[in-house]
């Protein structure tokens, strides 16, 4: 039982590190918090859903689709829907409430499209659901395979923030958008682009997590909170500590179902959250509180 | 700011007495429909008491709702009806006072990240207890409350709440809420604990929806967790708050009347299409009135009036 | 000897690496006004932080009154009887000039929540010479009425120590002259004032003392002649545009 508890934990833990991973850029390059991040996971994985009982093409492959385009459509909407209302606001704080309604409004767009399409019935599909013997432990393939995209995509992605130009330019804008702007940085740009990856890494993180657990339209809100708990967890805009925070979250949440109860994930991840609320409000990797 | 007239006291029992003779002229369908307009009027109200001077958007709205309706699903028929009503009031609270220890001295960033998810961990919570310890996920509300009743108990309710809010406005704590709504490190230094008075207010606030869920349980008759914890509940109060304006008491009840009007032709009109319908409205909103109808007013007023000022405020400039 | 009215003993705050205030101690007289002065990044403001409550210090003692005020948060600070105005101004744009002194009186111990206070905040305005705008938006006020604004506010909290942050600067010679009087007549009625202050003929003029801070120590104490010709304090300022 430890075994396979570690194990559904580890290949969780390094998808919730990926998705956490895109909302920690979106946000500390953005400025704005954005509630509707789990509906681009679970439309990702209606999408490869969809596809995949059409033309019987392996999700990973489709994934190339997908993700692409839930780029545009993540960097359209900071565009159309986020440049407006980061023009109009006054100050930091109304633009962080702002946003914060904006995205909840969209949560509930998203949400209600997907409903009006697929009902709120809980979905899955087969595939690669073969058994893999592990030492003593069984483990489906498929989340093997989809915990190694995660890994390979993650760290690509540490790495092009960390080593790239423009990975560089984002990193600076996360710390201080208005030293950015001096130095010759379109943050708008910046902040479009952090946009377009965040959706980009949740869709993919949508496509991993379909093909190994079953969906409803209804659920983008728990991925978005659990998103939300490990980047302010982690503090914001600490990338490697969202990666970090992301697979704890997903060991938690797997020893929680195997030795407690499957009911309770939420719960006990809650009573984390509010824990490092009280220690450390600043997050567990941040130095000082924003 | 210090007022003693005790006309918008009198206004207000006026209404309420005027609106409580409506169970004898309506029809049973329509006082139904007043019932929910009367609780979302209630929700919407406490909500923009917490979130409007504070600027705090909380999320959470069903989760004491709930926890006032699972009370009565719980005791309501072993305890008398005021006793079941003070200890849902009492409950609300208690858990507002909790969740408000933890976040309310922090940004208010993280206050809203953690009422966001609060409602699905208590509603997990909720299921979890029930499925373990009674043995059984939903509930049945039997009692012998009538529909008039619960309405005339959600208006008392509303008629408090209102008069509450105008005499809080009046208050020291009411002026408080205006100092550190201004500026919270000057409050600070001018003797003020901002974190003090946001968490009583938010306990306050959550005590009154915990009141109104406990009111409504006895409509039900069924309830399950993913009925008492639905976050769309949560969803519509501040989509009303903000509708009318958070920033002025009658705000919140405003965007309640009109909301629970449009709620009702969407779905009836377009069941499957709720949600989408919803979040559509709310960006519009935000879009649109970011101060709501009544900030909206507001400023057409200031602007029409401002013109025939301008001449005068010139020449003050000159003179001085 | 006169009364001691507060005791700072070896305060020190740091942040990080740099030490902002190194042990910095000195006494106030009741009454008195005294100069917190110093090139820019000595400290100064610093210290006025950690008298108000608005930092925590690291380490040492403030008493007022004898009793110990340090480690109290800025609220409880103030109800003790310590005011304070901002150096970049903090008022409320959207209430009167009345309830903006009105602030300044509402949260002070004991103090009823009445009409009356509308009426006394005319009293406070009286001082600062505002009571002519008492019923106007406080947006609406110009940049050295505002400033009177702020320290009428700070004054209703009838403090017993006033700390003035920079509450001289930026006016014109004019508006200079009204200044140093509004401040004079408040020591008259009997406030004790730290002030800190870059404007070197406001200081010769108003305080009784001066302590001089540099890289956030203490290198002087005395009469503003005294500490002004003193070697270390020529040194630290050597350069600096405020000399005078």
């Amino acid at each position: 039982m430890f075994l396979f508890a570690l194990l559904s934990g580890l290949t969780l833990g390094g998808v919730y590190a990926l998705v956490a991973m895109g909302l920690t850029i979106q946000y500390s390059v953005s400025r704005t918090m954005n509630l509707g991040y789990g509906e681009f996971l679970i439309a990702a994985a209606f999408s490869v859903f969809v596809m995949f009982g059409a033309f019987g093409i392996s999700p990973y492959i489709l994934a190339i689709l997908v993700v692409p385009v839930a780029f545009g459509v993540s960097w359209l909407i900071y565009r159309v829907m986020l440049m407006p209302i980061v023009r109009r606001a006054r100050s930091p704080l109304a633009l962080e409430i702002d946003s914060l309604l904006l995205t909840f409004g969209l949560l509930f767009a998203i949400m209600g499209v997907l409903l009006l399409i697929f009902g709120s019935n809980y979905t899955n599909y087969y595939y690669l659901s073969v058994p893999v013997r592990i030492l003593d432990a069984t483990v489906a393939l498929n989340r093997l395979v989809s915990f190694g995209a995660a890994v390979i995509v993650g760290a690509i992605g540490y790495w092009l923030l960390m080593r790239t130009r423009t990975g560089m330019v984002l990193r600076a804008v996360s710390v201080d958008p208005v030293g950015a702007r001096l130095v010759g940085i379109d943050v708008n740009w910046a902040a479009g682009l952090a946009y377009g990856l965040g959706g980009a890494i949740a869709a993919l993180g949508g496509v991993l997590i379909s093909t190994y657990m079953t969906f409803t339209a209804e659920m983008g809100v728990v991925f978005t909170m659990k998103a939300l708990i490990v980047v302010i967890m982690a503090g914001v805009g600490h990338v490697l500590g969202a990666l970090i925070a992301g697979m704890a979250l997903g060991l938690i949440e797997a020893f929680v179902s195997a030795y407690l109860d499957p009911g309770l994930t939420i719960a006990v991840i809650y009573a984390v959250f509010l824990l490092a609320l009280i220690i450390r409000p600043q997050g567990i990797f941040g130095r000082v509180a924003r | 700011m210090i007022s003693r007239s005790p006309l918008p006291y009198i206004g207000i029992l006026a209404i309420a007495g005027m609106v409580a003779l409506l169970p004898f002229i309506v029809s049973s369908f329509q006082l139904a429909f007043a019932i929910g307009l009367l609780n979302f009027a209630v929700l919407a109200t406490a909500w923009g008491l917490f979130s409007g001077p504070t600027r705090y958007i909380s999320l959470a709205s069903v989760v004491f709702f709930g926890i006032g309706s699972y009370t009565v699903a719980v005791v309501g028929e072993v305890m008398p009806w005021p006793a079941v009503l003070a200890l849902a009031a009492l409950i609300g609270g208690g858990v507002a006072l909790v969740v408000g220890l933890a976040t309310l001295r922090l940004a208010g960033i993280y206050f809203v990240i953690f009422t966001f998810g609060l409602s699905e961990m208590v509603r997990q919570l909720v299921t979890w207890y029930e499925v373990n310890v009674t043995l059984s996920v939903g509930r049945y509300v039997f009692l012998d409350i009538s529909q008039t009743q619960i309405f005339w108990q959600l208006l008392a309710l509303l008629t408090v709440v209102m008069i509450g809010a105008v005499a809080l406005q009046r208050s020291r704590l009411g002026f408080a809420l205006r100092v550190i709504g201004g500026d919270e490190t000057m409050a600070r230094h001018f003797g003020l604990n901002p974190t003090f008075a946001k968490l009583a207010l938010f306990v306050g606030s959550s005590m009154i929806m915990a009141l109104a869920g406990a009111i409504m349980a006895p409509r039900w008759t069924y309830i399950d967790p993913a009925i008492a914890f639905n976050i769309t509940l949560s969803f519509q109060v501040v989509i009303m708050g903000l509708l009318g304006g958070m920033h002025r008491i009658y705000g919140p009840l405003l965007g309640a009347i009109l909301m629970t009007f449009l709620f009702e032709a969407l779905s009836d009109r377009f069941p499957q299409a709720f949600s989408l319908l919803l979040g559509v409205v709310f960006i519009l909103i935000v879009y649109l009135l970011p101060n709501g109808i009544v900030g909206r007013v507001e400023e057409l007023i200031a602007r029409t009036r401002r013109k025939p000022d301008n001449t005068s405020a010139g020449l003050i400039g000159e003179r001085s | 000897m006169t009364e001691m009215i507060m005791r700072l003993d070896r305060t020190r705050k740091a942040f990080g690496g740099l030490v902002a205030v190194n042990d910095v101690s000195f006494d106030l007289a009741r009454g008195e006004i005294l100069g917190l002065i110093g090139p820019n990044g000595s400290g100064k403001t610093t210290t006025m932080n950690l008298i108000s409550g608005a930092l925590r210090m690291d380490r040492g003692t403030i008493e007022l009154d004898g009793e110990v005020i340090s480690g109290l948060a800025a609220n409880r600070v103030a109800r003790k009887g310590v005011a304070r105005t901002f150096q970049l101004l903090r008022l409320i744009s959207d209430m009167t000039v009345t309830e903006n002194v009105v602030v300044g009186m509402a949260f002070r111990p004991g103090q009823p929540w009445n009409e009356e206070m509308v009426a006394r905040s005319r009293d406070y305005l009286d001082i600062v010479g505002l009571s002519d705008k008492a019923d106007w938006e406080a947006s609406k006020l110009t940049y050295i009425d505002q400033k009177r604004l702020e320290l009428a506010r700070a004054l209703a909290l009838e403090p017993k120590v006033l700390l003035l942050d920079e509450w001289l600067a930026g006016l014109n010679a004019t508006e200079l002259l009204a200044g140093i009087e509004i401040v004079r007549s408040i020591q008259k009625l009997g406030t004790t004032i730290i002030m800190v202050e870059h404007v070197m003929s406001a200081i010769h003029s108003l305080c009784d003392r001066c302590v001089v801070m540099n890289a956030g120590e203490k290198i002087a104490e005395g009469t503003p002649s005294q500490v002004l010709t003193d070697p270390l304090v020529v040194e630290a300022y050597l350069g600096e545009p405020h000399h005078a």
